[in-house]
């Protein structure tokens, strides 16, 4: 996605004025949910996946820094993600898979709905409660 | 209504000066924490505004970065932490090479690459902070302010009165004693 792209969509209509007062924290990263503690810290889990040639072809368009050398992918980058997805994420309960070819909107839009879906849970479920129990 | 996260507001009890002449008893619930003393005056409560965690992962190219770039948009006062940042240096014996063929290229592709203790004690430092200063700052995560003393925390309780806008302090302390 270029930065026009970016521009276009980077409007979506959210109101996230209801949360504003709940602290969030983003962790990203490719073999998250390989790592038990942060698995367990987080309160929604989002997994994009490719299938191997899209994979491939979008790794080529990329520079990294150390540069992928010839056999890379194989050797490397494809059996890696293979392991780890089959080991971590498959079959996992708790990790929204979504396709990363899906327009990257829909993943936003999506994925926003289960957030406020969980922040609901979280911070507004017992609202009327809480109102009960402060004293002026 | 009065925010507060639990470990402020029990530090807040604990070091006390203002409220040396009573007792206060910090009532728990599932959300709330209701400050009283012994002359039966009950404070309102804090209620613990422990930190929502957004876990973003995928295949290398998958849009992993992209997708936590528009949660950022919908979220402008959320902290962000890239696990990629946590790499081990090229040359580190903790890498797993992949050989003559490939000419012991790290294999970049196994948790082992990064420093994942690290990057947990990171992320920790975070949940344990006062929620609330992630609105204050988003400054960079070697950074994150160290809150165990208690001086900091009687700070940071300042400091959190200054984002509720002159919220007064002294009324606090009024009723309480």
């Amino acid at each position: 996605m270029n930065d026009d792209d970016f521009c276009m969509i980077s409007c979506l209509d959210f109101d996230n004025s209801k949360y504003s007062h709940v602290p969030i924290l983003i962790l990203e990263g490719f073999t998250l949910f390989e790592c038990e503690p942060i698995f367990d810290r987080c309160n929604v889990r989002f997994f994009l996946t490719l299938v191997e040639e899209e994979c491939r072809a979008r790794r080529t368009e990329r520079t990294y820094d150390p540069p992928d050398i010839p056999g890379y992918f194989d050797a490397a980058i494809w059996p890696g993600y293979v392991n780890h997805y089959s080991n971590f994420i498959q079959n996992r309960t708790g990790v929204t898979v979504f396709d990363g070819k899906t327009p990257i909107k829909d993943v936003w839009t999506q994925s926003l709905e289960i957030i406020a879906c969980r922040l609901n849970e979280k911070y507004f479920f017992s609202e009327n409660d809480a109102k009960k129990s402060i004293i002026a | 209504m009065i925010l507060l996260t639990l470990k402020t507001c029990a530090s807040f009890a604990k070091i006390g000066s203002p409220l040396k002449n009573g007792i206060v008893k910090i009532v728990t619930s599932p959300s709330f924490y209701r400050v009283s003393n012994n002359f039966g005056t009950s404070l309102s409560v804090c209620k613990e505004m422990s930190h929502f965690v957004i876990g973003v992962s995928g295949v290398t190219c998958g849009g992993k970065t992209t997708l936590s770039k528009l949660l950022q948009k919908s979220f402008p006062w959320c902290r962000v932490i890239h696990q990629d940042t946590y790499f081990y240096e090229d040359d580190s014996e903790n890498h797993i090479r992949l050989g003559p063929e490939l000419q012991n290229h790290a294999n970049y592709e196994l948790i082992t690459s990064l420093n994942m203790d690290q990057m947990c004690k990171d992320v920790d430092a975070i949940l344990e902070g006062p929620g609330t200063f992630s609105k204050l700052t988003n400054q960079a995560v070697d950074n994150t302010p160290n809150f165990e003393t208690g001086h900091e925390l009687l700070k940071s309780v300042g400091e959190i009165g200054k984002i509720w806008n002159g919220f007064d302090w002294k009324m606090l302390f009024d009723l309480l004693l």
